[in-house]
């Protein structure tokens, strides 16, 4: 068993470049998307791995398409 | 720093300070005289109803309707739970194997060990889930 939350899987994201161009802090976008700063911290540093859900609302805010905010390294 | 790492502070801290008074003072009184005199199980039973309280009021304090409580929270919640029950069983079998060799040759044990070992693991239990908790929060940023 894992002893860590951290989930570096094989994924990048442009949450932050993204994030920036729409002006947005962390803070924002977690209240936006109903989650903690800390949470889209630790996503934007790949430490966490969100659910389909919070991907699809992060995707939605940024107006931007999932797999242009999260990048599969096959 | 959101509600559920706050919590994670004041839990490890009330229950730290608990389960360091319960040990602290059985060593102190010990087994026989803890058993003996009723004014050490008075003692023991405001301590343990002042950490009650100041938890229950650490919760009060802290539940307020705009806490954010998302996915990761609830993950770190599980992760930590899972390993401070881990630890919470090794702390019981440790203590009574130390117990069962400490008091082998005599074949009996003072009752009042059952009542530390309840208490001190009901303490620890929480006191090592809250601090796995505070450690994977700071872990993670």
């Amino acid at each position: 068993m894992s002893i860590s939350t951290t989930m570096r899987t094989d994924m990048n994201n442009n949450i932050k470049y993204l994030r920036a161009r729409k002006d947005m802090t962390q803070e924002e976008l977690a209240n936006l998307t109903g989650c903690t700063r800390q949470t889209i911290n630790a996503i934007e540093k790949n430490k966490y791995s969100p659910s389909l859900i919070l991907a699809f609302k992060i995707a939605e805010i940024l107006e931007s398409d999932i797999t242009e905010v999260f990048i599969y390294k096959a | 720093m959101n509600v559920t790492y706050k919590r994670s502070i004041a839990t490890s801290i009330i229950f730290g300070i608990l389960f360091a008074f319960l040990v602290i003072f059985y060593a102190i009184v010990g087994p026989e005289e803890f058993l003996a005199r009723k004014f050490y199980n008075v003692v023991s039973a405001a301590v343990i109803l002042a950490a009650m309280i100041s938890f229950a009021l650490m919760l009060l304090l802290t539940n307020k309707k705009s806490n954010i409580v998302d996915e990761r929270d609830y993950l770190i919640q599980k992760k930590a739970s899972s390993i401070g029950l881990m630890v919470s069983l090794i702390y019981v079998f440790l203590l009574s194997i130390i117990l069962f060799i400490t008091n082998r040759n005599e074949g009996t044990m003072n009752v009042s060990w059952a009542w530390f070992i309840a208490y001190s693991t009901f303490a620890f239990g929480y006191f090592i889930t809250s601090l796995i908790h505070v450690y994977f929060y700071n872990y993670e940023n």
